[in-house]
C-alpha cells in the first residue's frame, strides 16, 4: 500500500466513524438512551477529539482534489496496521462505551461513564494523533483561537 | 469535648452587648436617606418589650451602617454631627470618602468602640478637599463608631468603596505558621483555600496562660462572609493546646486565632499575650469523600433553591463505621442517644395509662462513653433499641435564626409539609432508610438544633434564646414537590394493611416492586420501582419515588400523602438505582403534585369503600 493509498483510507474511515458516532449517539439519544443534557456533555467529550484529526484530512482531501497520480513510496505494515488499528480501537471503545451506558450497563452512574470517555481518549488519543499526523499536515480547526500572532 | 452551651451563652452575651456604647455627646440629629433595609429583612416597628436588635437613629443611639459597597444619603439638618455604628466580622480595607452638597467643610473620624481606651483608627488619606474626604482604612476585626462633622447642617454623602476582606494567605500543604494576636480584635486572622471537600484540623502552640480572667484562646474558621463554619470537634475550653476539626466544602475561608476576655475580645490594648508569637498548625488535612447519595442530596438543595439556607456537611452511618470521618461515633453518638431517648420516652408515655412527661433534659441521655468502643457501636439494651437511628446528617446553616423560621413557615404553608421533614423524605429515599431513622443536625444560632421525625413532622428540636427581634425575615424561594391531603371520613383504618392492596390495584402491573421502609398503623413509607410515563405522562423515562402516606388527627382525620420522584434514562431494563439521577421536584414539580393528588383520591376512596 503506498503512503497516499493509505491516507485516503485511513481518512476517510475516521471521517465516516467519526460522524457514525455522531449519528449514533444521536439515535440513541432518540430512543430515551440519553437525556438532552447527556446528549450534549457525549457530543462535547467525543466531538474536539475527531475535530482535530478531521480537520487534518479534510484539509488533505481538499489540497489533493485534482491530483490523480499516486507518486508515494509503498509504507511497510506495522505503520498501515497500526495507522488503522489504533482509530477502530478508540472508535470501538466510545462506541462499546456509549452504547453500554445506553443501555444502563456497567457503568454506575453518568458521571462514572463520562470519565471513562474522558480516559478512553486520554489513553488514545496521542497514538492516534502521532499516526494522523505524520500522515496529514496538522491544521488548527476553523474556528478555534490560537495564541499566534495573525 | 467542646462545650457548646457554654461557648453559646458566652457568645450570645456577646451579640446582644456588642452595639457598644453611645457617646454621651452624641446628640443624634441625622437620619440615613438613602438606607437602604438589609436585603433579607423588612424593618417593623418592635414591641416596647422586645430587644431592639438595630439601633434605629434615635437620640442618643448611633444610626446602624453596613459596611458594603454603595452610596448613603445623610441628611445633617439639624445637627452638625453624626455617628454611625459598624462592625467588622472579618478585618476588612474599606475606602470612605465623605462629601458635602453645599459646601460645608467636612470631617470623618473612624474609632474602634469595643477597645479601651477608645481608639481613632489611621487611615490612609486619598483626596481631600475642603468639601471631600477621601481616606483608605484597613481595619481589624471590632466594632466601630465613625464620626461625621459638619461645621453647619446640610445633606452628607458618604461613599463606600473597595470593600474587601484582607488577611494573609496559608497554603495547608505547608504546616504551621506564626501569628501574633492584633491588640484592636485580639485576634489573628490568616485565608485559605479549600479545592476539595476537606477534613481539616487546626492547632494552637505556644499559647500564653492568659490569666486569671483572660482564659480562652481558640482557634476557629470563618468562611468568606465572616459566618463561622460548622465544627466538628474542638478540645476542652480550657486546655492549653486547642485544636480544632473541620469539614470544608471547597472555597475560601479564614482561619482566627481568638483570644478573649470573660467570652468577648478583651478590651485591654496592652497586655502580654500581645507580643506573644503563636504557632498555627494543620494537624490533618484529608479528604472527606461523601457518599454518592450525599452529592445526589447536595445537587437537589441546589436544584430546589434550598442551598440558601443549608449545606450538607457530613454524614454518619451508626449501622457502618466504614462510610464515617473517623471518631464520628464518640462526637456524634450522644445526639443519636438523644433522640431514641426521648422517642422512647415518648413511645412509653403514649403507651402508658398513668400522667407520663417526656423529660426533655439533656442531662439524661446516655452517655457516649458507654457504648464507643473504637469503631464499634453497642446501643444499649432495652426499648432504646427500637428508636435508635441509622443515619445522622449534619448540615451547616447559613442564615440566620429569623430567616430559617421565615422560610420554614413559608415552605410549611405552601407545600403542606415542614421543611425538614421534606429533607428526612429526600435523605431517606436516598439512603433506602426510613424517614424515622434519620436525624438531622442543622445547627442554628440561638435556636433548636436537632431534627428528627416526632410524631407526623419533623421540627427543629434543643434550647432557644428568649430574646424578641425587630425584624421580620423575608423567607427563600424554594422549588419542591408539595404534599397533598383528603379528609377521611368512615371508620379508622391500618394503613400499613390497606396500602400495599391498594397500591397493587392501582398500579395493576406485574413490573412494579415496592420496597416497604416504613409500615405503621399510620404511617406508611415505600420506595416504588419499575414504572415508566406514570408520573410524567407519556414520558420515556424510568420513574422510581418514595411515597409518604399518613393518617393524622382525630376528627376530622387527614390523610396526606408525599412523592419525592427520580427519573433515569436508557434502553432496555429498569436500570439500578445509581442510574436514577435527576430529580422530579424542579421540571416536572407539576405532574408529580397532579399524580399524589390522583393517588390519595384513589386511596381514600379504597379506605372509605374498604369493610
Amino acid at each position: 500500500m503506498t503512503e497516499q493509498s493509505l491516507k485516503y483510507t485511513a481518512g476517510l474511515l475516521l471521517i465516516a466513524s467519526h460522524l457514525g458516532l455522531l449519528i449514533y449517539t444521536i439515535i440513541l439519544f432518540f430512543q430515551n438512551g440519553f437525556n438532552m443534557e447527556e446528549l450534549t456533555t457525549v457530543m462535547a467529550i467525543i466531538t474536539p477529539v475527531f475535530a482535530g484529526y478531521t480537520t487534518s484530512i479534510v484539509a488533505f482531501i481538499i489540497k489533493n482534489a485534482k491530483s490523480g497520480v499516486d507518486t508515494t513510496q509503498i509504507v511497510n505494515w506495522p505503520y498501515i496496521v497500526l495507522t488503522l488499528t489504533l482509530p477502530i480501537i478508540l472508535l470501538t471503545l466510545l462506541a462499546t462505551a456509549i452504547s453500554l451506558k445506553a443501555h444502563n450497563h456497567v457503568f454506575q452512574n453518568f458521571e462514572d461513564f463520562k470519565r471513562f470517555l474522558l480516559l478512553g481518549e486520554s489513553l488514545f488519543a496521542s497514538y492516534v494523533g502521532m499516526f494522523i499526523y505524520s500522515l496529514f499536515e496538522k491544521q488548527a480547526p476553523q474556528g478555534i483561537v490560537t495564541n499566534e500572532p495573525r | 469535648m467542646f462545650q457548646p452551651t457554654l461557648k453559646f451563652l458566652l457568645v450570645c452575651s456577646f451579640l446582644f452587648c456588642s452595639t457598644g456604647p453611645t457617646p454621651a455627646h452624641a446628640k443624634q440629629a441625622c437620619q440615613l436617606i438613602t438606607q437602604k433595609t438589609a436585603p433579607e429583612y423588612k424593618r417593623v416597628q418592635p414591641k416596647k418589650s422586645q430587644f431592639r436588635f438595630e439601633p434605629s437613629g434615635e437620640e442618643n443611639a448611633p444610626l446602624h451602617l453596613e459596611i458594603k459597597n454603595g452610596k448613603q444619603e445623610i441628611n445633617m439638618s439639624s445637627a452638625t454631627t453624626c455617628f454611625l455604628h459598624f462592625s467588622l466580622r472579618l478585618p476588612t480595607s474599606v475606602t470612605l470618602k465623605v462629601s458635602a452638597s453645599d459646601d460645608p467643610p467636612v470631617d470623618m473620624t473612624v474609632t474602634a468602640s469595643s477597645t479601651e481606651p477608645k481608639l481613632a483608627m489611621q487611615g490612609t488619606p486619598a483626596r481631600s478637599s475642603p468639601n471631600r474626604m477621601e481616606v483608605d482604612y484597613t481595619l481589624p476585626r471590632a466594632d466601630y463608631l465613625l464620626k461625621l462633622a459638619a461645621t453647619r447642617p446640610g445633606k452628607v454623602t458618604l461613599v463606600i468603596e473597595n470593600v474587601a476582606p484582607q488577611a494573609p494567605v496559608i497554603d495547608l500543604a505547608v504546616s504551621g505558621t506564626e501569628l501574633m494576636l492584633d491588640p484592636i480584635s485580639r485576634s489573628a486572622f490568616r485565608k485559605f483555600y479549600i479545592n476539595r471537600r476537606s477534613v481539616v484540623t487546626f492547632s494552637l502552640s505556644n499559647v500564653p496562660d492568659m490569666g486569671k480572667f483572660v482564659r480562652a484562646m481558640s482557634v476557629n474558621v470563618l468562611d468568606i462572609d465572616g459566618n463561622p463554619a460548622l465544627e466538628t470537634d474542638s478540645n476542652e475550653y480550657d486546655d492549653v493546646r486547642k485544636f480544632a476539626t473541620y469539614i470544608l466544602a471547597p472555597g475560601a475561608y479564614f482561619v482566627v486565632a481568638d483570644g478573649t476576655y470573660n467570652g468577648w475580645p478583651s478590651p485591654l490594648l496592652q497586655e502580654p499575650i500581645l507580643s506573644r508569637r503563636i504557632g498555627l498548625h494543620v494537624d490533618a488535612l484529608s479528604p472527606y469523600v461523601a457518599p454518592a447519595s450525599m452529592d445526589a442530596l447536595s445537587h437537589w438543595l441546589h436544584a430546589t433553591g434550598l442551598d440558601g439556607l443549608i449545606q450538607f456537611n457530613e454524614l454518619v452511618d451508626f449501622r457502618n463505621a466504614r462510610r464515617n470521618v473517623p471518631d464520628a461515633y464518640r462526637r456524634l453518638f450522644s445526639l443519636a442517644a438523644d433522640v431514641a431517648y426521648r422517642r422512647t420516652q415518648k413511645r412509653t408515655c403514649a403507651q402508658s395509662a398513668s400522667d407520663c412527661e417526656v423529660d426533655d433534659d439533656f442531662l439524661h441521655r446516655p452517655d457516649a462513653k458507654s457504648f464507643v468502643d473504637g469503631a464499634d457501636l453497642a446501643w444499649p439494651a432495652g426499648s432504646i433499641l427500637e428508636d435508635r437511628p441509622a443515619l445522622l446528617v449534619k448540615f451547616s446553616v447559613k442564615k440566620d435564626r429569623n430567616f430559617v423560621r421565615a422560610t420554614e413557615a413559608a415552605f410549611e404553608k405552601e407545600h403542606g409539609v415542614s421543611l425538614w421533614h421534606r429533607l428526612l423524605q429526600k435523605i431517606g429515599h436516598l439512603e433506602t432508610v426510613s424517614a424515622k431513622r434519620i436525624v438531622v443536625l442543622a445547627p442554628v444560632w440561638c435556636d433548636g438544633s436537632l431534627v428528627y421525625l416526632d410524631g407526623d413532622s419533623a421540627y427543629r428540636h434543643g434550647p432557644i434564646c428568649l430574646s424578641g427581634s425587630s425584624a421580620v425575615p423575608l423567607s427563600l424561594d424554594t422549588s419542591v414537590n408539595s404534599s397533598v391531603s383528603a379528609t377521611l371520613s368512615g371508620k379508622r383504618r391500618n394503613l400499613s394493611d390497606s396500602l400495599p392492596v391498594f397500591l397493587k390495584q392501582f398500579f395493576n402491573n406485574n413490573d412494579v416492586r415496592y420496597d416497604y421502609l416504613a409500615q405503621d398503623p399510620d404511617y406508611v413509607e415505600v420506595i416504588i420501582r419499575g414504572l415508566r410515563g406514570q408520573i410524567i405522562s407519556g414520558g420515556k423515562d424510568w420513574e422510581k419515588f418514595l411515597l409518604t402516606v399518613s393518617i393524622t388527627g382525630a376528627d376530622p382525620r387527614m390523610l396526606r400523602a408525599t412523592v419525592d420522584g427520580q427519573l433515569a434514562s436508557g434502553i432496555g431494563t429498569y436500570p439500578a438505582d445509581t442510574q436514577f439521577t435527576r430529580d422530579m421536584d424542579t421540571q416536572f414539580k407539576g405532574n408529580v403534585n397532579e399524580y399524589s393528588k390522583k393517588l390519595i383520591v384513589g386511596l381514600r376512596k379504597f379506605l372509605e369503600r374498604s369493610p
